[in-house]
C-alpha cells in the first residue's frame, strides 16, 4: 500500500504538472480536492481518466469521486480493491 | 482612427528575456530554452502550485500579466478589463488534446485549454479581473485589435483600464505542423500594457498616441508584433518615440510621449 | 447625444430547425430537434444541421447570404467579423488522426474568415475573428456597436458557424457536461447540455431608427474569475454582464420585456443564471425562456443565432416555451415556461457565458 502510495503521488505530480511539488510535499491524509496543491474540479477529472487509464478503476458518479479523492490514501484504498490492470 | 491613452503598467516575455517597466531587462538563464521555459520564481514571488498545469499560452499570458501586476501594489484591478490579442491560441495543446482523444482516454485539462480565449480566464482568475473582455484571435495584428478594442473599452466608460495582452504561443515544434508553413512562423512572446483613459495619481502615466487604419492586405500569421517591446524598451529607458507600423493589417504608429 | 442607432438591418440563421423563420415559428410551437446519440462518439441527444452539407462553411455562408435573401453590399466601408469559440478544427483531426500528411494553408481561423467573405462575395475593409468561447456572438456585438458608435465603418457583418466533431463532442464529454437523453434547460432532472449545429450573418447599420426596427440598445461583458470552465457560484460575473448592458442602453431592469436565457441545462450554470437573474430583476422577473433544449448549445456562433432569434421574437411580442423544462428546477422563481410568453415591453435581455467565466449580455428593441 505504502507503495502503490508513493507511485501515486508521482503520477499526480506528473499528470497534473505540478513541477514546484515533490512526492514528499503531498500528505498522503491530506485532502486532494481543494487542500494546498490548488486542485480543482477539472483536476477531478483528470484523476478519473488517470485512474482508468493506468489502473482500469472506474468512479462511476460524483458522490464515490468524492470519497475516492478526499485523499492520496483513500485514492490508494480504491484502486487497490478495484483494479483491473496492472 | 486616432487613440490616445495613459500607459501605468508594461511588461513583456520574449526570446530576448523578461522585460518590466521598472524591472527592466532580465537575460534567461543559460538553461533555458526561452519564454516557454520561464519558471514561476521569475515571474511571481507567491507559491503557485498550479503555474506547472498551464498551457504554453496561458503561462505566457499569465507571465506577462504576473510581472505587470507585481509592479503595481495597492491597485484594485476588479473592474479592468482585458483584451487579448492571440496569433492562434496554443496550437501544441490542441495536438495534445487530439491525440489523448486518439489514444482513448481524453484529457479534459487540455481540452479547456485549447480555446483561444482560454489565458484570460486564468489572467482573470489569478487576479480577480471582472470587467470587459475582448479576444481577438488571427489576423496580421491580433496585439493592435486588442488595443483597439482596450479604447473601445475605455471610450465608454465601461472600465477604469484595460489589460491588453498579445500572445504567441507557437512553438518551435509546431514549425513542422502541417497546419502552419515554416515560412509563417515566429518565436513565442507575450507583451502585457495597461491603458487608463486619464492619469493616475502615483502612476507610470506614460502618454501615448495610437493612430493609423486597420486594412486587411492577404491573411498571413501574424508578424511577430515587435513594436509592442519597441514600445515597453521606450518606457523601460523613459524615452519618447514614434514607432511606425506598416504591417499586413495595420498601416500607421504608436508613439511614446515625454515622460 | 443624437438620435442614432446601431439597427439590426438584416438577419439570417440555420439551425437543426431550418432559417430564422421556420427556427422562430418552430420555437413558439414547442418544437424539439434534439435526437437520440451517438454524438460524435459521445452518449449523447444532439441537434444537427437537416442538411449535412450546411456543415462545410462555403455552404453555409453562401446560403445565408444568397438563398436566403440577405444582401451584402460593397460600397462604403465594411468590418466582418467572425464568431468562433474554436474555429474550424476538421483539419486538425485529419493531420493527427494521420489521414492527411499536409493541410492547406493559410492558418484555420484566418482561412475561415476569407473563405467566408468569398462565399458571401463580401471585400470588407477589415475582417476581425472574435473567439470568447461561447460568447462570442454577444461580444461580437458588442465590439461592433463601439466601432459603428465610433463611425469607424459603415456597416458591420457578423457571422459564425458551428458544426459538431469528435474534438469539441468528446471534450464537453471529458468535462462530464453533456446530458445523455437531452438538455432540459432549469428543470429539476437536468443533467447536462446538448450540442447543435448552426450558423448565422447578421448586418448591423448606425443609422436614426424607424418604427418596427430591431435595435441593439445595449451590450456588456464581464469575467467571473473564478474557474476554468465552471460558472461562478453566485451569478455575479453575469448580473455585473447584464448590468453593464443596461447601463449601455440607460435602460432599468424594468424596460426589460422578456429575457433569452444562456439556459445550457448543465446543474451548475442554471443555479447561477437563476441566481443573477434575482439579482438583476428582485422580485419582478420578465418572462424568460432558453432556447438549448431546443436547438442545443450552439457554441461560438450559438450567442449571435439566438440573438437573432429573439429579434424575431420581440417582432411578434411572443417569447418561444422553454423545450426540456417541465418541473422547476431552481431556487429562485424566474418565470420560465413550457408554453409561449406574451412579451409586454419591446425589450429583450440576451444573456450568454462561455468557459473562462465569460459572461455577455446584449439587449434588443424593437423601435416604437
Amino acid at each position: 500500500m505504502e507503495e502503490l502510495i508513493h507511485k501515486l503521488k508521482e503520477q499526480i505530480i506528473s499528470t497534473l504538472n505540478l513541477s514546484d511539488i515533490t512526492p514528499e510535499d503531498i500528505d498522503a491524509d491530506a485532502p486532494l480536492i481543494g487542500g494546498g496543491l490548488g486542485l480543482d474540479s477539472i483536476d477531478t477529472l483528470e484523476l478519473i481518466v488517470l485512474m482508468e487509464k493506468e489502473y482500469g478503476a472506474t468512479v462511476p458518479d460524483v458522490n464515490v469521486g468524492r470519497k475516492v479523492f478526499s485523499s492520496v490514501r483513500a485514492l490508494a484504498q480504491y484502486i487497490h480493491d478495484n483494479r483491473t490492470k496492472n | 482612427m486616432h487613440a490616445a491613452g495613459f500607459i501605468q503598467g508594461c511588461s513583456a516575455v520574449h526570446q530576448s528575456g523578461r522585460y518590466s517597466a521598472r524591472g527592466g531587462h532580465a537575460a534567461w538563464e543559460q538553461n533555458q530554452q526561452g519564454p516557454l521555459d520561464v519558471q514561476r520564481k521569475q515571474v511571481y514571488e507567491q507559491p503557485l502550485p498550479e503555474f506547472g498545469k498551464l498551457q504554453c499560452a496561458d503561462k505566457l499570458a499569465f507571465s506577462a500579466a504576473a510581472m505587470l501586476f507585481g509592479e503595481l501594489s495597492g491597485i484594485d484591478r476588479t473592474d479592468f478589463g482585458i483584451c487579448l490579442g492571440t496569433v492562434y491560441g496554443s496550437l501544441s495543446t490542441d495536438i495534445r488534446y487530439m491525440e489523448s482523444l486518439v489514444a482513448g482516454y481524453p484529457r479534459p485539462a487540455y481540452f479547456s485549454a485549447t480555446l483561444p480565449s482560454s489565458p484570460v480566464a486564468e489572467v482573470a482568475i489569478r487576479f480577480g479581473i471582472k470587467g470587459p473582455n475582448r479576444v481577438v484571435c488571427g489576423g496580421a495584428c491580433p496585439g493592435l485589435s486588442a488595443l483597439d478594442c482596450a479604447f473601445g473599452i475605455l471610450r465608454k466608460n465601461k472600465a477604469p483600464a484595460a489589460l491588453v495582452m498579445a500572445i504567441n504561443a507557437l512553438e518551435a515544434a509546431d514549425r513542422s505542423s502541417a497546419l502552419i508553413g515554416p515560412a509563417q512562423f515566429t518565436e513565442p512572446y507575450a507583451y502585457a500594457l495597461l491603458i487608463s483613459a486619464g492619469r493616475w495619481e502615483k502612476g507610470l502615466n506614460r502618454r501615448f498616441v495610437f493612430e493609423g487604419e486597420f486594412h486587411d492586405r492577404g491573411m498571413t500569421l501574424a508578424g511577430d508584433e515587435s513594436y509592442f517591446l519597441d514600445m515597453i524598451l521606450a518606457i523601460i529607458l523613459r524615452r519618447q518615440c514614434r514607432i511606425a507600423v506598416e504591417s499586413a493589417g495595420f498601416e500607421g504608429s504608436l508613439s511614446i510621449e515625454k515622460d | 447625444m443624437n438620435d442614432f442607432s446601431v439597427v439590426l438591418e438584416q438577419a439570417q440563421v440555420l439551425t437543426a430547425l431550418g432559417d430564422l423563420d421556420a427556427t422562430t415559428q418552430s420555437l413558439i410551437h414547442g418544437a424539439c430537434a434534439l435526437r437520440p446519440g451517438p454524438c460524435f462518439g459521445a452518449d449523447s441527444a444532439f441537434a444537427p444541421f437537416p442538411d449535412e452539407k450546411c456543415r462545410r462553411l462555403r455552404c453555409a455562408a453562401s446560403r445565408l447570404a444568397s438563398s436566403l435573401g440577405v444582401r451584402l453590399q460593397n460600397n462604403g466601408s465594411t468590418v466582418f467579423i467572425n464568431c468562433i469559440a474554436k474555429g474550424d478544427i476538421h483539419s486538425l483531426e485529419e493531420v493527427v488522426g494521420g489521414n492527411a500528411s499536409h493541410v492547406d494553408l493559410p492558418p484555420l481561423v484566418d482561412r475561415q474568415a476569407q473563405e467566408a467573405c468569398a462565399a458571401m462575395g463580401l471585400k470588407p475593409s477589415h475582417i476581425i475573428s472574435i473567439s470568447n468561447a461561447c460568447a462570442s456572438g454577444a461580444i461580437a456585438v458588442e465590439r461592433a456597436k463601439e466601432l459603428l458608435e465610433e463611425r469607424r465603418y459603415d456597416c458591420a457583418v457578423l457571422f459564425g458557424i458551428e458544426s459538431i466533431c469528435a474534438f469539441v463532442a468528446s471534450g464537453f464529454n471529458a468535462l462530464a457536461a453533456l446530458s445523455r437523453h437531452g438538455a432540459r434547460p432549469f428543470d429539476a432532472k437536468r443533467d447536462g447540455l446538448s450540442l447543435g449545429e448552426a450558423a448565422a450573418l447578421a448586418v448591423l447599420s448606425y443609422r436614426p431608427a424607424v418604427k418596427g426596427d430591431i435595435v441593439i440598445s445595449g451590450a456588456g461583458s464581464s469575467n467571473d474569475a473564478n474557474h476554468r470552465t465552471g460558472p461562478s457560484r453566485t451569478g455575479e460575473g453575469l448580473l455585473r454582464a447584464a448590468r453593464a448592458a443596461l447601463n449601455d442602453a440607460s435602460m432599468e431592469p424594468g424596460d426589460i420585456g422578456a429575457v433569452k436565457c444562456h439556459g445550457t441545462a448543465t446543474q451548475y450554470n442554471d443555479t447561477m443564471e437563476a441566481k443573477a437573474l434575482r439579482g438583476i430583476f428582485g422580485g419582478s422577473c420578465p418572462p424568460c425562456a432558453s432556447f438549448k433544449g431546443a436547438i442545443g448549445h450552439t457554441s461560438g456562433a450559438g450567442s449571435l443565432v439566438e440573438i437573432l432569434i429573439a429579434s424575431r421574437c420581440l417582432a411578434r411580442k411572443t417569447l418561444p416555451p422553454t423545450a426540456g423544462y417541465a418541473l422547476h428546477g431552481v431556487d429562485e422563481k424566474i418565470t420560465l415556461s413550457s408554453a409561449p410568453q406574451p412579451i409586454a415591453a419591446p425589450s429583450i435581455l440576451c444573456l450568454s457565458a462561455g468557459f473562462g467565466g465569460v459572461n455577455a449580455a446584449v439587449i434588443i428593441s424593437e423601435a416604437q
